[in-house]
């Protein structure tokens, strides 16, 4: 197997009034791809917080990658904190002995991230950290990572990202994760779609299938190693599971009629999908050992778009057997089927957060929104304003919901905060992006 | 993931301590020493630390055997007497009404008297909504015109219904105008 080591192209920031624009890594293989990110809205009262360069120590004239700045637009992003830009910094300290706590509490900086990078030769680098509580003048977090490959090297900034986020807020970061996602663009008259997958902040964007038929629904495996979406290559709606690496492509679904919605369960053995092999499309759940379907619904309506619960036992699903479509629950062990939802004239495409408590949903009393239902109290909000909004996915932690909207014409992705207070706008150039599907944690 | 484990196999993750003490300012941390290999809670192995597997793709050629699935072939549809081989509907509707009843008539009289040929419904939504409600939206559209085909006497060995939701649309457009020209069935006799 071929162990490339991947070009980045071009890489270019610009900064716009209040918008932070950034232009993402190219892959070689992909030079046409590209994701950008625009921040629209953060919390009023994030919290600043000082990223210092992470010095470099090799014989180039500079690191191999801004890790620095990949930590602080992570932590921007976020909504919850500010950082501080490098030249308001008062020093640019890479050590302990070097830091004068005093300069940073006089700019309200509670916290301080320094580090170094050290070339280690043969393209490998150490990086180490050391996150600092400047009040306490004390040492919270200190890592140090050894033989890293220069293209892992924004993931270990990922990673560092995580560990900052977990400390300041007790919540898991996310930002050591991946998103897939169906990009179109459209040449001599002729779609071409891709099936992407990127890191969590956009870069690094590869292709896992590439194909003129159209490509739907791509759903995470729970062990993040496989994705099973909805492929039009041989005429109709096919359910396929492919393995990231590509060692493993297998149709699963290729039944007379629709074969689409695929959702692995939490323990990644089973697949919901919705076949219509029986009459109208209805709920299955296919054993992934065995391949026996066992068949949840059976209403002459349309079934579709099943999501499993936190704890497996049920499925919760869109039906229009009331005459339009609103999400119901069935219990798997007892057939029983429950409606969930009642505001509203459309409640489609049920995403269940991962602790079990929400359901996001694509929503419409008119315009089409994401709109979030606590199932503990069934408060409900609409959280998003912009417009067709569609295909939400939460973060493996729950805080933040990406989804697909359009803007003047153009399909893009837009990531809101469960409380709506913050917000950003992925897009991708020359064409429309859509489908997107937030994975679990990477396993570590 | 096999080779992965033995590429990373090099990589590890050492924790330096964590000092719950107050340094002395401006001097540091006395006790920011690297940790041995001893102190089992701080030494992470590298294999613990998922790196990601390289992610490889896989290309879907474009030569289409099951007709022309680039852009909508509506164009080429044969047309018979004059009346347009398309039906639409309104907004989450799938029912023919009195405008587009007399259509389907017209082609299931066709086929009546042609009965080398055969017929494929593609059943079409606008982009609104979400896609895979689309997807069964655009079955039921189809399943609807080939139960009125049907009942003119068409059997139904002869007709295929194909759903491409809202993937394929007829205009691009964000409007009103252009929905309605997406919310279809194209009936393609072959």
């Amino acid at each position: 197997m071929r162990l490339s080591h991947p070009s980045l192209m071009k890489r270019t920031r610009s900064i716009w009034t209040g918008l932070l624009v950034l232009s993402l890594g190219l892959l070689s293989m992909n030079a046409q791809a590209q994701l950008t990110i625009e921040i629209n809205e953060s919390y009023e009262n994030a919290l600043p917080i000082a990223i210092a360069p992470i010095a470099w120590k090799g014989a180039d004239a500079k690191a191999p990658e801004d890790l620095a700045e990949v930590i602080r637009q992570n932590l921007r992003r976020s909504g919850k904190f500010n950082p501080i830009a490098p030249a308001r910094m008062p020093a640019l300290p890479s050590t302990v002995e070097a830091i004068n706590f005093n300069q940073w509490r006089q700019l309200d900086v509670d916290n301080l991230l320094i580090g170094q990078i050290s070339d280690q030769g043969n393209g490998r680098y150490q990086i180490e950290m050391r996150f600092m509580d400047v009040l306490r003048k004390s040492q919270v977090i200190g890592k140090r990572w050894d033989n890293i490959p220069k293209k892992q090297l924004r993931q270990i900034a990922h990673i560092m990202s995580d560990l900052i986020y977990e400390e300041l807020t007790g919540v898991k970061g996310a930002f050591n994760t991946q998103i897939a996602y169906v990009t179109m663009k459209t040449a001599n008259k002729k779609r071409n779609y891709t099936l992407e997958v990127a890191d969590a902040d956009g870069y690094n964007p590869q292709p896992i299938l590439r194909s003129p038929f159209p490509i739907m629904s791509p759903a995470w495996s729970p062990d993040s190693k496989k994705l099973a979406y909805v492929s039009f290559e041989k005429g109709r709606s096919h359910i396929i599971v492919q393995s990231l690496d590509g060692k493993y492509r297998e149709t699963l679904a290729q039944f007379k009629g629709i074969n689409g919605a695929p959702a692995f369960s939490p323990d990644g053995k089973k697949v919901a999908m919705t076949l219509s092999k029986d009459g109208s499309a209805d709920i299955y759940v296919m054993d992934l050992a065995t391949r026996d379907l066992t068949r949840m619904t059976r209403h002459w309506s349309i079934e579709t778009e099943a999501a499993w619960s936190a704890d497996s036992r049920s499925l919760f699903f869109n039906s229009d057997r009331r005459g339009q479509p609103q999400i119901f629950q069935v219990f798997l062990d007892s057939g029983e089927i429950k409606r969930i939802t009642f505001e509203g004239r459309y409640n489609g495409n049920p995403e269940i957060s991962p602790d079990g408590r929400y359901v996001a949903m694509v929503h419409s009393a008119g315009g089409f929104h994401i709109a979030l239902q606590d199932l503990m109290t069934g408060e409900f909000n609409v959280l998003t304003s912009t417009f067709l909004d569609e295909s939400p996915t939460f973060s493996p932690n729950g805080e933040m919901i990406l989804y697909a909207m359009n803007q003047g014409g153009n399909g893009k992705l837009a990531v809101v905060s469960l409380d709506g207070a913050t917000s950003q706008t992925l897009s991708v150039k020359d064409g429309q992006v859509r489908e997107p599907a937030w994975g679990p944690y990477l396993q570590r | 993931m096999t080779h992965l484990k033995s590429l990373f196999a090099l990589a590890f993750v050492v924790g330096l301590t964590a000092c719950s003490s107050t340094p002395n300012e401006g001097s540091g941390d006395t006790d920011l020493k690297p940790l041995g290999g001893s102190d089992a809670q701080a030494v992470q192995n590298g294999e613990d630390l998922d790196l990601g597997v390289e992610i490889i793709g896989v290309e879907i050629g474009g030569s289409a055997t099951s007709g022309n699935l680039l852009t909508s072939d509506a164009a080429n549809n044969l047309e018979v007497g004059e009346m347009k081989p398309v039906v639409y509907f309104g907004f989450d509707e799938s029912e023919l009404n009195e405008q587009n009843t007399p259509i389907v008539k017209h082609y299931a009289e066709f086929l009546m008297d042609n009965p080398d040929k055969k017929v494929v419904l593609k059943g079409h939504t606008d982009e609104r909504g979400t896609p895979e409600y689309n997807l069964a939206l655009g079955e039921r559209r189809a399943n609807s015109v080939q139960r009125v085909m049907m009942l003119f006497g068409v059997d139904q060995s002869r007709i295929e219904n194909i759903s491409f939701g809202e993937e394929q649309p007829e205009a691009f457009e964000n409007t009103e105008a252009a929905w309605q020209k997406n919310r279809r069935v194209e009936i393609q006799i072959q």
